[in-house]
């Protein structure tokens, strides 16, 4: 696999990169930087001797771990007043405002579980094989973190986990 | 959990500015780098060898005394202090500040190039690596950022040990500190085994004593005169302090000065609770010498190598000074991770740029950087005097940012993004 070959994909999964950076940061720059850092990695992996079977699959997992890895980043002091104002919408905000500053008040592994399980649509085991936890602790951090965000959102927002899923 | 909640979340994710175009390019590159980084670490110990030949020659042409009677030049930063005070707020081994990445705990600086000998074998601690490396919670992260071509060969000293807890310092490391990437790395002893702590990039300072914490010291906008003993400088906090007025939490800032050079220490009482970090003020103090400055040189003691404030005074003739864009940003302060990069290069309105393939981008400067032109070639110069020149390929860590409104830099494009550089600056070409 060359380079060049590397390139196109970065520059396809970026966009979803920064998307997922975006869940989890609510931050311009520290969702970019998620999308660089997570780039590298994957590039090294690419590169390397493994084989990736999926890799906008591999891709899309690894700014969620990158956020979760508290020991390899520098916590930064600053808070960056300058922020970019948000894209304009037509359409009412409110809700995902609501969101966004629910999800905010979250555990970062829970942040991580949502994100892997209802926007990268991972199942259990899955999220557990990315988060390198068990499967019971993706349900026990699912089944808190939607509680939260039940009394936080309210239930019109979303119905309880443990009711049966729809079937497709 | 309902359909209802996942379109929210797409919606919520949805809202996602576009990233800059530059970011998947920037990846990539920084990817490359790593690879280059594993393709390299192979010849590390040749590398070393260098490094320690290079410091000794050094050594020998500086001399014993080092800046005595000597005229001060930029460079490298003073690392031989005269006898340390007794008043100095911070820890010290023999005749040695000791320095570390933060916390309370440090290390001499002279351990640093070679680290301590006989406290572990090699064996024992490519065990360790090699034990990291299959662990299943960080052996994928270990591998990226600590042993990307395996657990052999890897360059590793001792820079700090008790009994239970060992600091390490891998890849290349000189009596100044980490160079080019690398790590330190914290082992504890569990049952038998070394077991990480922790590890990452290691911004050096030296350890306090109780009770304080580091302020940190600038270049005034008043001009110095050398001819008196009693220099204005800025000074501001460097720990969040939710925008506290520092005049009242400042001490008395303890100086170390010969005949080549005045080292500041300043720090402050630390704060207690919970702090925002809005940025802290800077206030306009003096310090007062024992004798004239002269021509010697300042720096602020707060990180190691000490960074140095006011130049010595000698200038290059010739050259002609560019209006250079900065920041109050120096080491120590809060940054970001975007990889900035691009050749060094004059535009032709004659202000700084880095141009990175087709795009060109203008930056703010980390406090203290300037530039000049000696004969028609651009040259860029750090706070420690370290130079640039023009077509250097230069690699820094930082943020994208449009500049806030009001009186901008006539060097930076209004509306537009530019770089604000966070990092020490590297030249990778």
């Amino acid at each position: 696999v060359d380079v060049e070959d590397f390139e196109e994909f970065a520059a396809s999964v970026a966009p979803m990169l920064q998307r997922t950076g975006w869940l989890l940061t609510h931050d311009r720059h520290a969702s970019e930087d998620l999308v660089q850092d997570a780039l590298a990695k994957v590039y090294v992996v690419w590169r390397g001797r493994r084989r990736i079977d999926n890799p906008a699959a591999y891709a899309r997992t690894v700014p969620v771990r990158l956020h979760l890895d508290e020991r390899r980043r520098r916590r930064s002091s600053e808070i960056v007043t300058s922020d970019l104002p948000d894209p304009g919408h037509d359409a009412d905000q409110s809700a995902t405002i609501a969101l966004r500053d629910a999800v905010a008040g979250l555990d970062r592994t829970d942040q991580a579980v949502l994100v892997l399980r209802y926007y990268a649509d991972l199942s259990v085991a899955e999220a557990a094989r990315d988060l390198k936890i068990s499967e019971g602790a993706v349900r026990a951090r699912t089944s808190r973190a939607v509680a939260r965000l039940r009394e936080r959102l309210g239930a019109d927002f979303i119905d309880d986990p443990d009711a049966p899923a729809r079937q497709p | 959990v309902t359909d209802q909640f996942r379109d929210l979340l797409r919606r919520s994710a949805d809202e996602a500015p576009r990233p800059d175009p530059d970011v998947a390019t920037q990846g990539v590159t920084r990817g490359r780098v790593l690879r280059r980084r594993r393709a390299t670490l192979a010849a590390g110990g040749a590398a070393l060898a260098c490094a320690v030949t290079i410091s000794a020659t050094f050594a020998l042409t500086q001399g014993p005394g080092g800046r005595d009677g000597q005229q001060p030049a930029p460079g490298p930063a003073p690392t031989v202090s005269p006898p340390l005070p007794d008043d100095l707020p911070v820890q010290v081994e023999g005749d040695e500040i000791l320095v570390g990445c933060g916390g309370t705990t440090g290390w001499a600086p002279s351990v640093m190039a070679e680290g301590v000998p006989g406290v572990v074998s090699d064996a024992e601690m490519t065990a360790t690596f090699q034990q990291i490396l299959s662990d299943p919670e960080y052996g994928v992260e270990a591998e990226l950022g600590l042993f990307p071509n395996g657990a052999e060969n890897v360059e590793w000293r001792v820079l700090r040990h008790t009994d239970d807890e060992l600091t390490l310092g891998l890849g290349s490391w000189t009596d100044q500190g980490p160079v080019d990437g690398a790590r330190v790395l914290g082992l504890r002893r569990e049952a038998e085994r070394w077991i990480p702590d922790g590890w990452g990039d290691c911004q050096l300072a030296p350890i306090l004593q109780p009770g304080h914490t580091w302020a940190h010291v600038a270049k005034s906008e008043t001009a110095v005169d050398r001819t008196t003993s009693t220099i204005p400088v800025r000074v501001s906090e460097g720990e969040c302090t939710g925008s506290r007025d520092p005049l009242p939490h400042l001490k008395e800032p303890v100086l170390v000065e010969d005949g080549g050079a005045v080292t500041v220490y300043w720090t402050s009482t630390p704060m207690t609770g919970a702090a925002t970090c809005p940025g802290n003020p800077l206030v306009e103090r003096t310090i007062t010498l024992q004798q004239p400055l002269a021509d010697r040189p300042v720096y602020d003691g707060s990180v190691y190598p000490p960074r140095l404030v006011i130049p010595p005074a000698e200038g290059q003739p010739g050259a002609q000074q560019v209006d250079l864009p900065t920041s109050s940003w120096q080491p120590g302060d809060g940054a970001r991770g975007a990889l900035i990069s691009g050749e060094l290069s004059l535009d032709e309105n004659g202000c700084v740029r880095l141009v990175n393939g087709s795009n060109d981008t203008y930056a703010v400067w980390p406090q203290d950087f300037r530039a000049e032109t000696r004969e028609g070639v651009l040259v860029l110069i750090n706070a420690d005097g370290s130079e640039y020149v023009e077509g250097d390929l230069l690699q820094a860590g930082g943020a994208a940012s449009v500049p806030q409104t009001g009186p901008g830099h006539s060097c930076l494009p209004s509306g537009t993004e530019v770089a604000l550089i966070q990092s020490a600056v590297t030249v990778i070409r």
